[in-house]
């Protein structure tokens, strides 16, 4: 065997497996390398090189400081051309456009020994003769030689391309469905799908989305996303029936066939590139977007397919899943379009019907209004009675007309509750005495027809929530049809309460329903056939009405009859209002109207079923002349309306009672005119009328404040609530639907008039009102007037006026100081101090006193105020308003701090003198003493006392100053009383040989404060007492602890003080006068500045006093820590 | 027997205040030096006092920057210095100082010899 086979055998011993790789590695000429001949290898070496030769999984060791690289067939594919040149050769010449990112890691690894990892790192793999979007997770270890030291990097991929890939397609899919999802418009749709598609180009390079016009063969692009518009632009309607299939190039015709088509060679036509490395697009597919109909498709979705990625099994799901979701999307948009048109075609229809309805109801009304009254007119017209014939005839004709005028307006009810237009108002009612009431009205004509009927409404626990003219209807239809249908026996209504709902139950004895009409007979329109009844007269309506009636309530209605025994009509409605729509509820209580021409009507007709031709006289108008005389002698009525007829009968019926005076108008123009000229005291007016209508001749008048207050009502042809409350809301008093009775229109004008009388008393009443008003103008006048800022505020504090100066001072609007806006005017060294002032004064009752700084404007400056205020308190001492000033008193201020500065500057320098005097004295002293010259020692010594004299009064003078200026310092700690109580009598006593200092103390306790200035306090009252007794023996010293604080007193038996100078005594330089005013020495700022002390530690001072008996001096101190009231820019004293 | 006097040195802006002093405790016996320019108190190139009566407020310059002065200079931090002043709250601004003790104007004599001993001993 040569030696070059030999060797050949040993290789092939070392690296045994087979593959490509595996031969490369063998044959490469590895003693050219920094590794040496194969031969040479550790084992280590070897072995790993095994190992990645025989994994499938892409593996590659580098090797050697060099970084050689060895790797198996498997990791070829990651590296494209680069192979085979790399095997062997340096990873950092290889990669050398890589290196600076994948380098750091390397080294890493290989001096640290510490394993890497990078998850799904995309690598162009290139294994299926195109460069692939491939994902892997690398793991990097170190591999070590024979000896341990780290020689080699292991690289371990692992492919992750699908997960990868799968991931983001589903997130393209959830960002649609979110996207696109609950669209309503197909436009929308559309531009959301194409924004979602594009934020994926590396799965969907380019996509068209073509919809087909609505029952056409043309296709449309409704969206386009990753061309340029050159590539679409003449292809931007496309029509399969014409288009030739060498111009389809995006295949639509055969996609619109329902088939998807892969479209191949596209590069020829569109320069596209796309994916992870710009590779061109090359095929896309086209795919029919379904609708209902399956061999209709309603577009073609025509998507780009990713020059990276094949178009796999994955793949094909992918865009199916895609098409049928963009689908989805537009066929939900579409429905929804559909639907809101369909909707408001239904509005429309809807509101036309419910315009012709008013309409018709118009043109009904007007004539039924001239019909009826006249009619009425004739039949109660006792002066010209009709021939008995005549009244007859008169009679019948009224009769019909009342019925078109109930058919008229049911039929309008109907068509109302039909278009949801009603507008209920509910309101909680006694429901069992106003159905009672309503009942009652049914009793003549029930004993006419010789029935029994038997009311009986129980009391219900609660008020319940009806629309009263909707309740009238219910009961007044069941009441009737009940009375229609039964020729004998009874009639019964009761009312009670059942499972929280109100019931109302309607039985006769009448003729019965058939079972199989039972479900019909809710029905419009629908009468029962053959029935026998008092009249053939009906429309069919009436129970469909109060069906739709009571649904407006939240109930229900049933029926149970029995042939030839009778009839049960149950209704029920649920108590509460919660079911009801919240903004028609009326929360005020009150018993509905009963008895208005409507339940005349139906009585009225019921009347007519029961007469046999037989005469019946109608009642005599209700009202008296003399409710109408009263306080209205020969007021003047204004009509207003466009037609004579109507304007003629309005004035016929008015001026029959010679009360009133009557003018007319033709229009609301017209109207305005006159009313200059005359003014009326009650104005009728219709609403429609050419020129001016009605509601705006209402505003006119109430625009004006002369005739604002004339009563005007309403003449409407529009019935039902809207017309009510439209009219209403613009300020009519009242309002009469036409047609109206000559009955109605009498009372309702004769009401306003007498209302119009009680609002003139008003008048009087407003008047005292604008007097009020018109003082406080006074006072708002004059408080602007004022030099001062002027405010008041109500009890809790806030401010609720401020005069023009405040305004002017700070700059601001009355809004921004008003409430608590002006704590941010005030100086924040001074707002702590004035609000506890205000808080006191609040709370006690007390006047309010206070100096602070004010913001000038919104500057830096501020002044210096005094603000003041003074309770106002109504009759029961409850304080209603302050009223306040505050005065600039800055200047005065300024004046001060020069005065204390002066002070404290002059007793500086007092003292300087006196020390050195005191020196030369104590110095003499010692030299007197030397010389045994005792006399002038006594002398020297004299002097000395009196020196301490003037120190003292100079002391006082700097303490008032450093008060005064706020600059006093107290430093506080806890100290036990009395220690410091017995120390400064110790120390007083030796002041005075002929007083004795009695001490009685309560039991020790350590208080806060500053020791120092409460021993000055101490020492000040005994000083005193011992001053002002000079003929007493003793002083005594109290102190007593109750629960919340320590009292002192300081008691004498000296001359006491005047009853009326006591509380003068804690003034500023204030000496109780005396005949012998030189009797006590003293600058008089001893207490003052005792008590300023005290009250600085929250404690009080006071004085009992009776003259010629002695004083008692008391001072308390809070038991509990407090907080010494003290500014700390003391430093300014003194020049330091 | 050389019994060594202990020196007072005295610093404040007023003649008579220096002139008392400076009677007043020569004559209990110290040897006293006294000074209205405040400048030249850190020196102390003649006279290296046992004890220095330091005023707060003098014309020109203040007391408590020479006591800092003096009290953070190594040469001279031993020296008691008291604070002598009109001012009420001289015990702050001493402590504040970084003075050994203060006395305020007008004082008794008996209470300024007593610090004075305290600080450097009996005379005797």
């Amino acid at each position: 065997m040569s030696d070059a086979s030999k060797r050949h055998n040993t290789i092939n011993k070392i690296i045994t497996a087979d593959g490509e790789n595996a031969s490369l590695i063998r044959s490469f000429d590895w003693s050219k390398t920094s590794i040496g001949p194969i031969e040479e290898w550790p084992q280590s070496l070897t072995s790993t090189i095994k190992t990645i030769l025989g994994s499938r999984y892409p593996m590659i060791l580098l090797w050697d400081d060099e970084l050689l690289q060895f790797y198996n067939d498997a990791y070829t594919g990651l590296i494209g051309e680069k192979h085979p040149y790399a095997i062997g050769r340096s990873i950092k010449k290889t990669q050398a456009e890589s290196w600076p990112v994948i380098g750091p890691m390397i080294n890493e690894v290989m001096t640290t020994g510490v394993p890497n990892w990078v998850p799904a790192q995309m690598l162009p793999l290139n294994r299926a003769g195109y460069r692939e979007e491939s994902y892997f997770s690398l793991s990097y270890s170190a591999v070590e030689n024979d000896d341990g030291q780290i020689k080699g990097m292991l690289c371990v991929c692992s492919e992750v391309t699908q997960q990868v890939v799968t991931e983001r397609r589903l997130r393209l899919q959830r960002d649609l469905g979110a996207k696109a999802g609950d669209t309503r418009n197909v436009e929308i749709v559309c531009k959301d799908i194409i924004k979602t598609i594009a934020e994926y180009s590396w799965d969907i390079p380019f996509a068209l989305l073509y919809l087909r016009e609505k029952d056409t063969t043309k296709f449309i692009l409704s969206g386009q996303v990753g061309l340029r518009n050159s590539y679409v632009i003449n292809q931007s309607d496309i029509d399969i029936a014409t288009i030739s299939q060498k111009n389809d190039i995006w295949k639509i015709a055969k996609a619109a066939a329902g088939e998807t088509v892969t479209l191949n060679n596209l590069e020829k036509i569109i320069d596209l590139t796309s994916g992870p490395f710009k590779d061109k697009v090359t095929s896309a597919v086209a795919m029919p977007i379904t609708s209902i109909r399956p061999d209709s498709p309603q577009g073609v979705l025509i998507a780009g397919i990713s020059p990276n990625r094949a178009l796999d099994e994955g793949y094909c799901s992918f865009y199916e899943l895609l098409s049928g979701q963009v689908s989805a999307a537009i066929r939900n948009a579409q429905a929804y379009e559909e639907e809101r048109q369909r909707a408001e075609a239904l509005t429309e229809l809807d509101r036309a019907k419910t315009t012709f309805f008013s309409n018709i109801s118009h043109e009904f009304r007007t004539p039924l209004t001239l019909m009826l009254g006249p009619l009425e007119d004739a039949l109660l017209d006792n002066n010209n009675k009709l021939p008995q014939r005549q009244y007859e005839r008169i009679e019948v004709i009224q009769r019909n007309s009342l019925r078109l005028q109930r058919l008229v307006n049911a039929l309008l009810d109907f068509s109302r509750i039909e278009a949801g237009r009603i507008q209920a108002r509910y309101q909680p009612t006694n429901l069992s005495q106003y159905t009672a009431e309503l009942a009652s009205a049914f009793q003549s004509a029930m004993e006419k027809a010789k029935l029994k009927f038997i009311v009986k409404c129980q009391n219900l626990s609660e008020d319940v929530y009806v629309d009263h003219d909707m309740w009238e209807k219910i009961v007044l239809n069941l009441l009737s049809n009940a009375l229609k249908f039964t020729f004998s026996g009874e009639i019964k209504i009761s009312l009670r309460e059942k499972n929280g709902s109100a019931i109302l139950e309607v039985s006769d004895t009448g003729e019965g329903i058939p079972a199989e009409e039972l479900q019909n007979l809710f029905k419009r329109f629908y009468r029962v056939q053959g029935a026998k009844s008092r009249t053939h007269e009906g429309s069919g309506i009436g129970l469909a009405l109060v069906h739709e009636l009571i649904k407006l309530h939240g109930g229900n209605i049933s029926v149970t009859s029995k042939i030839a025994r009778g009839t049960v009509f149950t209704v029920s409605i649920p108590m509460g209002f919660t079911h009801l729509p919240q903004d028609h509820i009326i929360k005020n209580n009150s018993i509905g109207k009963t008895k208005d021409a409507k339940s005349t009507i139906f009585i009225d007709e019921a009347d007519q079923w029961l007469q046999d031709n037989s005469i019946q006289v109608l009642d005599e108008v209700k009202f008296n002349d003399a409710s109408l005389k009263k306080g209205t002698t020969k007021s003047t009525i204004l009509i207003v309306d466009d037609n004579a007829d109507m304007r003629n009968y309005i004035a016929r019926i008015l001026s029959n009672n010679d009360i009133w005076k009557i003018t007319t108008s033709n229009n609301g123009l017209q109207a305005l005119n006159s009313i200059k000229k005359d003014m009326p005291d009650l104005i009728l007016t219709d609403i429609m009328m050419p020129e001016m209508d009605g509601f705006t001749l209402l505003k006119h008048l109430r625009a004006d404040t002369k005739t604002k207050r004339i009563p005007i009502i309403l003449l409407s042809a529009r019935a039902g609530e809207e017309a009510k409350i439209e009219g209403l809301e613009k300020g009519a008093d009242d309002y009469l639907i036409k047609p109206f009775s000559a009955r109605e229109i009498l009372a309702r004008v004769a009401t306003q008039l007498e209302l119009a009388n009680i609002r003139k008393d008003n008048v009087m009443l407003k008047e005292t009102e604008e007097a009020l008003r018109i003082s406080e103008e006074n006072f708002r006048q004059l408080a602007d007037s004022m030099p001062q800022q002027v405010w008041t505020a109500v009890s809790d504090g806030q401010l609720d006026y401020v005069n023009e100066q405040v305004m002017r001072y700070f700059e601001r609007s009355a809004e921004e100081i008003i409430g608590n806006g002006w704590h941010d005017v005030i100086h924040p060294d001074d707002l702590l101090k004035v609000l506890q002032v205000w808080k006191f004064s609040l709370t006690s009752g007390n006047a309010y006193e206070v100096e602070f700084r004010l913001q000038k404007g919104k500057g830096q400056e501020y002044r210096w105020h005094l603000g003041r205020a003074l309770p106002i308190k109504d009759r029961n001492d409850t304080i209603i308003k302050w009223y306040g000033t505050n005065t600039d008193i800055d200047e005065r201020k300024k004046l001060e701090a020069h005065k204390d500065e002066f002070l404290g500057i002059a007793s500086h320098e007092l003292k300087t003198p006196v020390t050195s005097i005191k020196a030369y004295t104590q110095l003499l002293d010692i030299r007197f003493q030397k010389a045994q010259d005792v006399n002038s020692s006594e002398l020297v010594r004299k002097m000395d006392g009196q020196l301490n004299k003037l120190t003292n009064l100079i002391n006082d003078l700097l303490d008032v100053t450093k008060l005064e200026s706020g600059r006093i310092q107290f430093q506080a700690v806890y100290f036990d009383i009395n220690e410091l109580i017995v120390e400064i009598v110790e120390e007083m006593q030796l002041t005075t040989t002929k007083h004795t200092i009695h001490c009685k103390l309560d039991k020790s306790m350590k208080i806060y404060g500053d020791r120092g200035r409460i021993g000055q306090v101490l020492t000040n009252f005994i000083t005193n007492a011992i001053k002002y007794s000079p003929v007493a023996s003793k002083v005594l010293v109290n102190s007593q602890l109750n629960s919340d604080q320590l009292i002192v007193s300081v008691k004498d038996f000296g001359v006491g003080i005047p009853h009326d100078k006591k509380s003068r005594v804690f003034e500023r330089f204030y000496r109780v006068e005396r005949e012998k005013q030189d009797t006590f020495a003293g600058l008089g700022l001893g207490l003052y500045i005792s008590s300023e002390i005290i009250k600085r530690h929250n404690g009080q001072v006071w004085v009992e006093s009776k003259e010629g008996h002695g004083s008692t001096f008391y001072f308390t101190m809070p038991r509990k820590k407090i907080e010494i009231q003290q500014n700390t820019d003391l430093l300014t004293e003194d020049g330091f | 027997m050389v019994n060594k006097k202990k020196k007072i040195l005295i610093a404040d802006d007023d003649a008579g205040i220096l002139d008392s002093l400076l009677l007043l405790l020569q004559e209990v016996g110290y040897e006293v030096k006294t000074t209205m320019e405040g400048s030249t108190i850190p020196d102390f190139n003649e006279f290296q006092p046992d004890v220095l009566l330091l005023d707060i407020w003098m014309r020109g310059w203040d007391g408590r920057d020479i006591c800092k002065e003096l009290k953070n200079n190594n040469k001279t931090k031993h020296i008691p210095i008291i604070m002598i002043s009109a001012n009420k709250d001289t015990a702050r601004i001493a402590k504040e100082a970084g003075a050994d003790d203060f006395i305020s104007k007008p004082f008794e004599l008996n209470v300024l010899l007593a610090k004075i001993i305290k600080y450097t001993g009996n005379v005797d």
